[in-house]
């Protein structure tokens, strides 16, 4: 089935067409879910969460990105739901000392043999961030926002985006050498 | 092996991708559940047995034995007995007509004195009987309804004519009831005549009460024990009408009402709800979120689930008199609810905030409880009643993995009630 007749049937409200959507993206999904979640178990209910809304919603999807893209943006903004929960966990430092960290691109390149690292325990080291650390640090690494978008999808200042990112690289790259040796 | 100098940035961009947590094969499942919710369905015996009982007790309940069926067969003649043979009426029932008679002249569209029966067969019963006899002109009985009255007969008594038997007394019900009320309304107490005692009357009445509710939720989550904390119960209106008889010495009834249950968000809803929402982080430390002004902002929301029913009570019971006009109530009532509606704000078993949907719920619920009160006789055809009520429901509202719900009520009701003899 085409991914257009797809969309169509699942506006539709057919049961077998939104399997097929469902277990064409679930696995991805619940990948990037589980970026931004604590737990498995809270991507498990955010990937629940987006499917519904994926489905609810998918009559409004026009086309112009690609139905993964907006999927995954979809994702995206049910799992930040889910953190904006739990964000009054997340002691937030003055970002006055994100300098002091060492923001500038040198200080987080790292020597590294890709063919030797395996996927899993690099998922492993992302897990261990603290929750805002992750969030951040998923946003801008991975997905590519800017600190402003961060900023506002967080409700958060841009300087404190900026701090955590720089925290969480600062972890990202002890993790990374206590655990596989690298850097 | 060749090292590559990368950003730590790109490092994570592209291993991470790849590295997936595996589906547990449950997901679909339970998506499904929620976007095709099954439709739950009843055991076809339930839904047999339920409709003949109610129909049965209606039945048995207005199978017609009233004393005003009585003294009319008494003092009207049948057709039959108008055209052979003159028929005296007893001693009896004609001192109750006599006493009757300047009252019920006083209603003249409603009751009217039998001018055909003393036209076509007074002779001999007036020379017999010097009382004039009297019938109810809206007397729906047509057997007993002379030919020659034809030409008199209203529309409403053809309608009832073309009733089946069941709804024909309902239809005598009615039309007894309407002078009756008058005659309530125009005629003091003491000009009553009096009624023996020993006759058990219908009576119907209306019917007004407010519950307040608790909603009893129980289940697996850990979140549920603080739902409850979060809801506070809410007094709920019901109102309809009863229908009851005095039966061996006990007094049943049933009837039809309009209930509501439900119970009202706090104030504080939101902080209490994140209050308690359990936190595990990554080293599976379990920590319960404190509270946060924030989220009692933005998120907070005043829209208290409800529950509308269609209600059909069963009730036994007793009195006991207390002097003259007062009495002392006290019985064991079964609700049968029929849900119509549910209606209103609520969270999921994962803590989304939600609107409930009334096919989530059993649309068929019983409950158990009781009453006690007291009534008092405004006349000796009308009584008020205050009671006392509570009820438990039987069978859960709701029932998923994660959680069960069930009300428990109580509260204060009013009934003003009409005999009908």
């Amino acid at each position: 089935m085409a991914e257009q007749e797809l969309i169509n049937a699942c506006i539709d409200n057919d049961p077998s067409a939104q399997k097929i959507l469902f277990e064409n993206y679930a696995a991805k999904m619940l990948g990037i879910c589980s970026r931004y979640c604590p737990n498995i178990e809270d991507a498990r209910d955010a990937l629940h969460e987006g499917f519904i809304k994926v489905f609810k919603l998918i009559h409004k999807f026009k086309g112009k990105s690609t139905l993964e893209t907006w999927m995954t943006r979809l994702m995206i903004n049910t799992s930040i739901d889910h953190y904006k929960k739990s964000m009054k966990f997340v002691h937030y430092e003055n970002s006055d000392d994100v300098h002091a960290l060492g923001d500038g691109d040198q200080a987080y390149q790292i020597d590294v043999d890709e063919g030797r690292i395996d996927a899993k325990e690099l998922y492993k080291i992302i897990e261990m961030l603290p929750q805002g650390y992750k969030m951040v640090f998923n946003l801008y690494a991975v997905e590519g926002y800017s600190h402003k978008e961060i900023a506002e999808e967080l409700d958060i200042s841009e300087g404190t985006s900026k701090s955590q990112l720089a925290r969480a690289r600062a972890l990202l790259r002890k993790l990374l050498k206590e655990k596989l040796n690298i850097g | 092996m060749a090292k590559n100098k990368l950003h730590i940035d790109d490092l994570f961009k592209r291993g991470v991708k790849g590295a997936e947590p595996s589906l547990n094969g449950s997901e679909w499942n339970r998506l499904m559940e929620d976007l095709h919710p099954p439709k739950k369905r009843r055991p076809l015996w339930l839904w047999v047995t339920l409709p003949l009982l109610l129909l049965a007790g209606g039945f048995a309940l207005l199978q017609p034995n009233m004393r005003f069926d009585d003294l009319t067969n008494q003092t009207t003649p049948t057709i039959e007995n108008q055209n052979t043979t003159s028929i005296e009426p007893n001693a009896e029932a004609s001192e109750n007509l006599a006493q009757i008679e300047p009252i019920i002249s006083e209603i003249p569209e409603v009751i009217a004195p039998d001018k055909t029966s003393t036209s076509t067969s007074a002779n001999s019963a007036s020379a017999s009987n010097p009382t004039p006899r009297f019938r109810r002109a809206n007397m729906p009985i047509a057997s007993e309804r002379p030919n020659s009255d034809s030409n008199r007969v209203k529309f409403s008594d053809k309608l009832v004519n073309l009733m089946p038997r069941p709804l024909t007394n309902i239809g005598r019900g009615i039309q007894l009831l309407i002078p009756s009320i008058l005659q309530a309304v125009t005629h003091p107490k003491h000009r009553l005549p009096e009624i023996d005692d020993a006759v058990q009357p219908y009576y119907i009445g209306f019917t007004a009460s407010g519950i307040r509710f608790n909603q009893n939720i129980s289940g697996g989550t850990d979140y549920t024990r603080f739902r409850g904390l979060n809801e506070k119960a809410q007094i709920k209106p019901s109102f309809g009408f009863e229908i009851g008889k005095d039966w061996k010495g006990f007094e049943v009834q049933t009837g039809l009402e309009y209930l509501e249950k439900g119970q009202q968000s706090s104030q504080n809803q939101t902080y209490q709800l994140y209050d308690s929402i359990k936190y595990i982080d990554q080293f599976g430390k379990i920590t319960w979120l404190p509270f946060n002004y924030r989220d009692t902002v933005v998120l907070s929301q005043v829209n208290n689930p409800t529950y509308r029913f269609l209600n059909v009570p069963f009730a036994v019971g007793k009195s006991f008199d207390l002097g003259n006009d007062w009495g002392f109530d006290v019985g064991a009532k079964g609700n049968l609810h029929v849900l119509l509606q549910a209606q209103g704000g609520g969270l999921s078993s994962t803590l989304r905030l939600t609107q409930i949907r009334t096919s989530q719920y059993d649309r068929l619920n019983l409950s158990l409880g009781g009453y006690v009160g007291i009534r008092r006789e405004l006349s000796q055809q009308s009584t008020l009643a205050l009671r006392f009520n509570w009820s438990s429901d039987l069978n859960n509202m709701l029932s998923t993995n994660d959680q069960k719900q069930r009300f428990t009520g109580y509260g204060i009701g009013v009934s003003l009630r009409h005999k009908l003899y």
